[in-house]
């Protein structure tokens, strides 16, 4: 993923995976927030 | 909910706008100077409100839809989504020189033809079982391309784009100069930052929207906000260079505008702010003439219905007014476009006017009627098939709403799509229990939904009428969901309306589990591209 992008390099791939990560942390907390 | 945000300054004017947020008092003429002289802070003070009055929950949802769009933009390789390398092109002719491209020929700069040579980007698209380039020669032969000084202003075509208005791509010279000093990927990168920034607007903007029209039910804000900002085809979209990414942002922030008005009435503010949200929309994309017929009808209905509700002594004035301000206000690119046709000796509606034309010339309609219909119905008795053997709602446009991202070329397995029909299903069965429900509230509002089927139905007919143009070379390539986000705000409706649909008790949990398939839907969508293009 790192690899002919302008970001290059493997931690491409790691941050992707953390901001998802965020993604879903951040939805959940909303979920329980406000349909809870 | 209604807690103190950050500033975000262009939601605030817009919601304010369509909020209707005014002074509190009409000031007094003797302290008319020194008030004059606070007007800065009295301003500031007044969007401050306006933003205390935006819930947290929908500037959560667009930052989700941001940071989502985010990681499809780093995880699409570069033009490897549809038409990329055309809008691309654009927006570089536009911030290099200063043109709008003039022809419809690919001949792109000869930086971005030297890159997509080096990506082997034509033989990665429509190829799934090829992926993107990783060995050390084609890397080393990219980063050479990378660092030549090649030409950056192209001879003026921009491909399929060409013909598209120039708001957008306006916009995308903003990230393309400031990352100019790096190389091509670095701007396309930049630019498609800015798409994933209108995800967020449209998250937000279906958020609000389902808040109008739903008003009692704030979990059910949250669970469109959030179907919205896990949206993949969003995601996918947003995390490209194209109008797509914009407008559907415009158009969710007109149903939001239009839903405003049609639940507190038509103010003069909320006719300038339909009408500003309408011109941009003229100003982003074609498809947006689609939606137009709805939105004027929506501009009648509520003229009508503030005569029906002012007092007798000028109401008629006081009722259209508004309406003709959003009119005119909406039409003034397009008087502005036909004018400086009409100047330059063009047909008056440049690439319309040649399709009308070439319709004409087409000879019969009934072919033409027989095929949109096809286009998203089952064929009827005695129409000539266009599509044969094909369920096209339920195999093309259902499954590629599911999940088709890259250049139409990357797919789940097809028992996916036929697992995505049951919570599908369920869904729209829950949707129609709530409908049936609330049918005396339906009623109350029919004049409201019929604006927005309207809105729905002139879009679809675009498509579809577009895609019997190009049906020779393109076949159904035209069933490309991204033309649907337009109606987002819709769909996520009809989420909400589904999670009200399993009871008082039982919604908000239902809710919950809608936010979760979406947000599994938009992790697998992710991966399936990375193992596509990277596996």
């Amino acid at each position: 993923m790192g690899l002919a992008h302008a970001p290059g390099g493997t931690w491409v791939a790691y941050a992707v995976i953390a901001v998802m990560l965020a993604v879903a942390a951040i939805a959940s907390r909303l979920v329980l927030r406000e349909l809870a | 909910m209604s807690e103190q945000t950050p500033s975000l300054p262009s939601m605030e004017a817009l919601h304010s706008a369509c909020a209707g947020v005014r002074p509190e008092t009409s000031t007094p003429p003797e302290t008319e100077r020194a008030a004059h002289a606070e007007q800065p802070s009295g301003r500031l003070r007044r969007l401050r409100a306006g933003a205390s009055r935006i819930p947290r929950a929908a500037l959560m949802c667009a930052l989700l839809a941001v940071l989502n769009a985010a990681c499809w933009s780093v995880i699409t390789p570069p033009f490897q989504a549809p038409d990329e390398p055309s809008h691309f092109a654009y927006a570089q002719l536009l911030a290099e020189t200063g043109r709008l491209p003039d022809n419809d020929a690919g001949d792109v700069s000869e930086e971005e033809e030297e890159v997509v040579h080096a990506l082997h980007q034509p033989q990665v698209e429509w190829h799934p079982e090829v992926g993107t380039i990783s060995s050390p020669a084609s890397l080393r032969e990219l980063h050479e391309e990378l660092t030549l000084p090649l030409v950056r202003a192209g001879p003026g075509g921009a491909g399929v784009a060409t013909s598209e208005p120039p708001l957008y791509y306006a916009l995308e010279t903003i990230p393309y100069k400031l990352a100019s000093s790096g190389s091509l990927l670095d701007s396309l990168e930049a630019m498609r930052l800015l798409s994933a920034l209108m995800a967020g607007l449209t998250a937000f903007f279906a958020f609000l929207f389902v808040r109008e029209i739903m008003p009692a039910r704030p979990w059910a804000w949250t669970v469109a906000g959030l179907g919205a900002a896990l949206t993949p085809m969003l995601g996918f979209t947003s995390g490209a260079v194209t109008p797509d990414a914009m407008l559907s942002a415009v158009c969710a922030a007109l149903f939001y505008c239009l839903a405003r008005a049609f639940a507190r009435g038509l103010t003069h503010r909320r006719a300038v702010a339909i009408g500003a949200v309408t011109a941009i929309g003229f100003l982003t994309k074609l498809n947006f003439i689609g939606l137009a017929p709805g939105v004027m009808l929506g501009l009648v209905v509520l003229a009508f219905r503030g005569v029906r509700e002012r007092p007798s002594a000028g109401r008629s004035r006081r009722a259209f007014g508004p309406m003709a301000i959003a009119v005119v206000v909406a039409l003034s690119p397009v008087a502005v476009y036909v004018a400086s046709n009409a100047l330059n000796h063009h047909p008056l509606f440049g690439i319309l006017s040649r399709s009308t034309v070439s319709s004409a010339a087409r000879g019969s309609l009934l072919p033409e009627l027989e095929y949109i219909w096809q286009f998203y119905l089952p064929r009827l008795p005695g129409m000539t098939s266009y599509l044969p053997g094909i369920s096209v709602l339920r195999e093309l446009w259902f499954a590629r709403i599911v999940g088709l991202y890259g250049w139409l070329d990357t797919t789940f397995a097809p028992w996916v799509y036929n697992l995505a029909l049951i919570p599908a299903g369920l869904i729209l069965l829950l949707a129609l229990r709530t409908l049936l429900a609330r049918r005396a509230a339906v009623r109350r509002h029919l004049s409201e939904l019929a604006v927005y089927l309207l809105m729905a139905t002139g879009l679809l007919l675009l498509i579809a009428a577009d895609s019997y143009t190009g049906r020779s070379t393109e076949g159904p390539g035209y069933i490309q969901p991204r033309y649907l986000l337009p109606l987002l705000p819709l769909a996520v409706a009809v989420l909400a309306t589904g999670a009200r649909g399993a009871g008082k008790r039982l919604g908000p949990a239902a809710g919950a589990l809608i936010v979760t398939l979406f947000l599994a839907q938009d992790v697998f969508s992710q991966l399936l591209v990375v193992s596509r293009f990277y596996g």
